[in-house]
C-alpha cells in the first residue's frame, strides 16, 4: 500500500510535468473502462490503442495503478455486467472481488462468472509504453529501468520530452547514462530540427551496438516512388525509365502500383480480348492465323499516340481492343515522364515523414 | 486375411455376449513410440498415455467384451527401424491398431508398411500436412490449425516484421517452413526479411545461430522466431536464448514442438513469455481436463505434466474405441468407415469431430511460458477443421482429401481425378 501511495504522488507529479493539457472532464477510471470494455476484453494489439490512450491522457491519479494491474493480468471482468475488478482466489475456489481503483471489497463470484483479462505481449508492450511517463522518475530504480526498456521496445514521439525531463534529476549514474543514450536514439527519430537530428546521428559514430544500428539503418533505407507531382522530402536519386537502374518493365510496374497507370494486360487477357473480337476469322483486320504467338498478339508499338507521351508508359503492352475509345483515355492518363524518384532520405526527411 | 477373419469371429462371439474370459484373443493395441534416442524426451510420455488409456478401458470392461492388450515396441528414434517395427507389430503381433510416431520422417517411413498390410495408425502430433493416407488418422494439428494461426498472431498481435524460421533438418520443418514462407510473402513480408535455418537432430551448439537472430534486429525491425526445432535440441536452443539474454519481449519465439513435457527438464525462469502454439495446454481450465491431469499424476507421479499429443492420443483412442463398438469389429476397413463423424469432447472444451479427410476439428491455443513451466493460455479459437492439403501452396490448393465419399486422399478438384491412392512420398 505504501508503495502505491508513493507511486501515486509521483504519478501526479509526472502528470503535471508531462501531460498535454488534459481536458477537465468528469471521466473516472470506471467510466473509461466501461466505455472501452469490449476492446479491453478482446485484448488485441490492433484495436486496443483507444483504451490505453484514454487512460494515459485521463489525468486521473489512479491511471498508472490501473495500467499496471492491467499489464500484470490482474484485472478480471464479471461476465454479467461487464465490470472490471481485481480478484483474489478463496479457499472454496470462488473469487473475492475488489474495486480496481479504491481497493474496496465488492462481493465475490464463482470462477465461471468471471473472465481474467490477459493482455498478450503486444498489448502489454503498448501499456508499458504508456506507463513510461509515470515511471521515468519513479523512486524505485527497477521501475526506472523497466521504463527505459519499455521505451526501447515501443518508442514513440512523446517519450522524448518525458525522457529529457527525467535526465537531470537522475541520481543513479548507470541509469542516467542509459537515459542519455536513449535520448540520443530517440532524437534521431523524433527530434524537432534537422540540426538536432544530425547531431544525434553523429554522436553514434563508431557505435556498433545493435540498438544504435537499429536506429541508424532505417534512416538509410530508401524506397522508390513514382509521382505525377513534384516530390517533397529527401530525394536520393532520380531515375529514368529504361536505364540500367530502372528497366522499363519495373518502371511501369511502379506506375501501376502507385495507381498512375493501368495494369498491363496479361498474356491471357490479351488472348481473351482478341478472341472476343474475332469477326469472320479476323481481329481488326488481322487474320487469326497470324496471331499465333505472344509476340504477334502483343500490342504494336506503332501507335501514333505514343508520340505525345514518349517513354511515359515504358511497357509497350497496352490494353488492345478493337474499339479505340477506352484505349484513348488510358493513353492520356499516364502522368508526365515518370521518374521513379527513389526516396533516399537523409536524416531530415525521415524525421519529417515518420 | 486370417487375422481379420479371426478378429471378426471374435467380435461376433463377443457381441453374442461371451464373457471376457472366453475371448479367444485379446484385442491388441500396438504402441510405436521411441523410448530411446533423441525423440525419447517427447515420445516416452505418449507410450505411457496409451498404457493408461488401455488400462482405463479394461477397467471399464474392455472392448466388445474382450480385454485390450498393449504391445509396446521401441523404434529408438531410428527412422528405418520404425518401418521394421510397424511390420513386426502387424505381422508378428497381429495388432488391431497402432498408436505411434512423433516425427514426420518416422511417419513417412511407416506409411508404405501400413498401407501394404492395411493397418490403422493414429498419429498424435501436429505436422506439416501435404499427406493423406487411407490408413492413418491424424489426430494432431494440420498447418492451418497451428502454424498459420501462430504466424498470424506474430504478425497482428506482436507486430513482428522480420522472421527467423528455425527448424530441425527433416520433412516436417522443411514443409512447414515452405508453407510459412509463401504465406508470409503473400502477407507482404519481403523475402530478405525471412531467415531460414536448419540444424540436425540433437544439435547442441546454438550460440552462432542465436547471435545471428539477434543481429537481424539491426535494421530496426521487430524480429520473431518461429521454431520447428524437435527433440532434445530444444534444450540447448532455449538455454542459449536465456544465456544471450534474449527476452520474449525483444525477440519472441513461438514453438510448434515444445510443450509441457519438453520444458519440464528446463529452468524456465528465463523463458517466461516465449510462446507455443498447440491445441491443448495442461493449464486449460475445464472439468474434463482437471480429471485427466489428476488421473495422469496419480498414475505417473505428482511432478509429471500433460501435453498436446497426449490429448490427441486421448481423443484418438476414445474415438477408436467408439468406432470399434459401433462397427462391432476391429476390422480395419469397418472401423475406418465408423470413424468418420465420430465426436468426442476436447479436454479444452468443445468437441472434436473426425472428418472424412482423417483430420480432426480443433481449437487453436496460444500460450505464454510461465515460470513454473506451464503455459498461460492467452488466445483460444473455436474449433477449426484440419486441412490435409494447404491452401497456401498453389500446387496443393486444388487438392482435397475425402476417404469417405470420394475414397481418395489426393483428389484434384480441377481435373476431378484421384491423383493417387497409396502414398509414394
Amino acid at each position: 500500500m505504501i508503495k502505491h501511495v508513493l507511486t501515486l504522488c509521483v504519478a501526479i507529479a509526472a502528470l503535471v510535468a508531462s501531460l498535454v493539457a488534459a481536458p477537465a472532464q468528469p471521466a473516472t477510471i470506471e467510466t473509461i473502462l466501461a466505455e472501452h470494455e469490449a476492446i479491453i476484453a478482446k485484448g488485441s494489439r490492433k484495436t486496443i490503442e483507444p483504451a490505453i490512450d484514454a487512460l494515459k491522457t485521463s489525468g486521473l491519479p489512479e491511471a498508472q495503478a490501473i495500467l499496471e494491474k492491467w499489464q500484470a493480468k490482474e484485472l478480471w471482468q464479471r461476465k454479467a455486467d461487464k465490470r472490471f475488478f481485481t480478484a483474489e482466489k478463496q479457499e472454496d475456489g470462488s473469487y473475492r472481488l475488489f474495486d480496481p481503483t479504491t481497493g474496496a471489497e465488492a462481493g465475490s463470484a464463482e470462477k465461471k462468472a468471471l473472465k481474467q483479462i490477459k493482455p498478450n505481449a503486444g498489448v502489454r508492450g503498448l501499456i508499458g509504453a504508456a506507463l513510461v511517463q509515470f515511471q521515468l522518475m519513479d523512486p524505485d530504480p527497477e521501475r526506472r529501468r523497466a521504463a527505459l526498456t519499455a521505451i526501447e521496445r515501443d518508442p514513440e514521439a512523446s517519450h522524448l520530452a518525458a525522457l529529457r525531463g527525467a535526465i537531470d534529476g537522475e541520481t543513479d549514474p548507470a541509469i542516467k547514462a542509459h537515459k542519455q543514450t536513449l535520448e540520443r536514439l530517440l532524437t534521431i527519430r523524433f527530434g524537432a530540427s534537422e540540426a538536432e537530428r544530425v547531431a544525434a546521428i553523429e554522436s553514434f559514430a563508431g557505435d556498433l551496438s545493435v540498438g544504435a544500428r537499429a536506429a541508424l539503418n532505417p534512416i538509410l533505407a530508401t524506397r522508390r516512388i513514382a509521382s505525377a507531382t513534384p516530390v517533397e522530402g529527401n530525394i536520393a536519386a532520380t531515375l529514368t525509365p529504361g536505364s540500367a537502374a530502372l528497366p522499363e518493365a519495373e518502371a511501369y510496374a511502379l506506375l501501376v502500383s502507385e495507381g498512375l497507370a493501368p495494369a498491363a494486360p496479361t498474356r491471357e487477357e490479351i488472348r481473351a480480348a482478341l478472341a472476343e473480337n474475332i469477326t469472320e476469322g479476323r481481329v481488326a483486320g488481322v487474320p487469326v492465323a497470324r496471331l499465333d504467338t505472344d509476340e504477334a498478339r502483343a500490342p504494336t508499338p506503332a501507335s501514333p499516340r505514343r508520340a505525345s507521351c514518349p517513354r511515359s508508359s515504358p511497357r509497350p503492352t497496352r490494353p488492345k481492343r478493337s474499339q479505340g475509345t477506352a484505349f484513348t483515355t488510358s493513353t492520356k492518363s499516364p502522368p508526365p515522364p515518370s521518374r521513379g524518384p527513389p526516396r533516399k532520405p537523409s536524416p531530415a526527411s525521415t524525421q519529417g515523414s515518420e | 486375411m486370417m487375422k481379420k477373419l479371426l478378429a471378426t469371429t471374435t467380435a461376433l462371439a463377443c457381441l453374442a455376449g461371451a464373457a471376457q474370459a472366453e475371448c479367444t484373443d485379446p484385442i491388441k493395441v500396438g504402441v510405436l513410440h521411441s523410448l530411446s534416442g533423441t525423440m525419447a524426451i517427447s515420445e516416452t510420455t505418449l507410450k505411457d498415455t496409451i498404457l493408461m488409456l488401455v488400462d482405463d478401458q479394461n477397467a471399464k470392461g474392455g472392448l466388445l467384451g474382450c480385454e485390450l492388450e498393449a504391445v509396446v515396441v521401441d523404434p529408438a528414434s531410428d527412422w528405418p527401424l520404425f518401418a521394421e517395427k510397424a511390420r513386426e507389430l502387424l505381422t508378428v503381433h497381429d495388432v488391431d491398431v497402432i498408436f505411434g510416431n512423433w516425427t514426420s520422417v518416422s511417419r513417412k517411413s511407416v506409411l508404405p508398411v501400413i498401407e501394404e498390410l492395411n493397418g490403422m495408425l493414429f498419429y498424435p502430433v501436429q505436422y506439416e500436412g501435404e499427406e493423406s493416407s487411407k490408413n492413418v488418422f491424424y489426430t494432431g494439428a494440420a498447418p492451418n490449425q497451428q502454424a498459420i494461426p501462430a504466424t498470424d498472431y506474430f504478425l497482428d498481435e506482436l507486430g513482428v516484421e522480420k522472421f527467423a524460421l528455425l527448424g530441425t533438418d527433416y520433412v516436417y520443418p522443411r514443409t512447414t517452413n515452405k508453407i510459412l514462407e509463401q504465406y508470409l510473402k503473400d502477407k507482404g513480408i519481403p523475402a530478405e526479411d525471412i531467415f531460414v535455418n536448419y540444424t540436425p537432430f540433437g544439435h547442441s551448439d546454438w550460440s552462432k545461430i542465436v547471435a545471428d537472430v539477434v543481429a537481424l534486429g539491426e535494421d530496426g525491425k521487430k524480429v520473431g522466431v518461429i521454431s520447428t526445432i524437435n527433440g532434445d535440441a530444444n534444450i540447448g536452443f532455449y538455454k542459449e536464448l536465456a544465456a544471450a539474454g534474449v527476452s520474449a519481449d525483444d525477440i519472441p519465439v513461438v514453438a510448434f514442438s515444445v510443450g509441457e513435457e519438453e520444458l519440464s527438464g528446463l529452468d524456465t525462469t528465463n523463458l517466461v513469455g516465449h510462446l507455443a502454439a498447440w491445441n491443448y495446454f495442461q493449464s486449460a481450465d475445464t472439468e474434463a481436463n482437471e480429471a485427466f491431469v489428476a488421473k495422469w499424476k496419480a498414475r505417473m507421479g505428482e511432478d509429471r505434466v500433460t501435453n498436446d499429443p497426449m490429448e490427441a492420443h486421448y481423443i484418438g483412442f476414445n474415438m477408436w474405441v467408439n468406432a470399434v463398438t459401433d462397427a462391432g469389429t476391429t476390422d480395419v476397413d469397418a472401423v475406418r468407415m465408423a470413424m468418420y463423424g465420430q465426436e468426442f469432447p476436447n479436454l479444452t472444451g468443445g468437441t472434436a469431430v473426425m472428418l472424412p479427410n482423417h483430420h480432426l476439428t480443433k481449437p487453436v491455443l496460444i500460450g505464454e511460458i510461465q515460470e513454473d513451466g506451464q503455459f498461460d493460455i492467452i488466445s483460444q479459437t473455436e474449433e477449426v477443421p484440419g486441412d490435409a492439403w494447404t491452401d497456401f501452396l498453389p500446387e496443393s490448393a486444388v487438392l482435397k482429401s475425402d476417404w469417405k465419399d470420394l475414397g481418395c486422399g489426393m483428389y484434384n478438384t480441377e481435373t476431378e481425378t484421384c491423383v493417387q491412392l497409396k502414398s509414394n512420398y
